[in-house]
């Protein structure tokens, strides 16, 4: 199959993927069937996993790999969590990207794979505090186009 | 306790539809309690998730 990231991207990424800490463990959710776009969103993801040994992939299937999709809340797909990786421990940290990940949408997850590896929310204090404290459950879904 | 979901629009019409996103970045808290709608600072987005939680 044909490359999705050409060279400069890679390079691209190459760069950014620097500043990488601690190893990500991306988990692809797909579908075998009904999904028009879940072999380009797990292609992608391959080639962004093969430019950095601290970022890992697992693969699954919403219908065959079901007990992990509801251990990740994950219910649509084509989808991708992103957690912390430590020795052979993954560590949810509610992250998640419903979709193909690419146009705008490409440099979220690499900022997301940044912000993972950083261990690092990067908020400040007093919303730290705040969230630390919470007795009830917050989602928070973000709406996005790739343009 | 905490979970964060960035969401195709395109790909997910009908949820997208479902909480008339019309321009984005649209940010839906707690399934529709509060909406933000475009990239807020971090304040703004805390005074959301309170007031969505106080529902």
């Amino acid at each position: 199959m044909e490359r999705l990231l050409n060279d400069q991207i890679v390079k691209q990424i190459e760069g950014a993927f620097h500043q990488l800490k601690q190893p990500v463990q991306m988990l692809f959710f797909g579908s075998g069937k009904d999904c028009e776009y879940c072999a380009d969103a797990r292609q992608l993801l391959e080639e962004v996993a093969a430019v950095n040994d601290k970022i890992s992939l697992k693969i699954y299937d919403i219908q065959t790999d079901k007990d992990i999709a509801e251990k990740y809340n994950v219910d649509k797909f084509p989808a991708i969590v992103i957690a912390a990786k430590d020795s052979e421990q993954i560590s949810n940290l509610g992250i998640q990207f419903s979709g193909v990940p690419s146009g705008h949408e490409f440099s979220m997850l690499v900022n997301d794979l940044l912000l993972v590896s950083n261990r690092d929310s990067g908020l400040s204090p007093a919303v730290r505090e705040f969230l630390k404290n919470l007795s009830q459950p917050v989602l928070l879904q973000v709406f996005v186009t790739p343009t | 306790m905490i979970r964060a979901e960035g969401i195709d629009a395109q790909e997910f019409q009908e949820l997208a539809q479902q909480y008339y996103v019309s321009g984005v970045p649209q940010t839906v808290i707690n399934s529709g309690a509060k909406m933000v709608v475009g990239a807020v600072p971090e304040q703004n987005l805390l005074a959301q998730i309170k007031l969505a939680l106080a529902n």
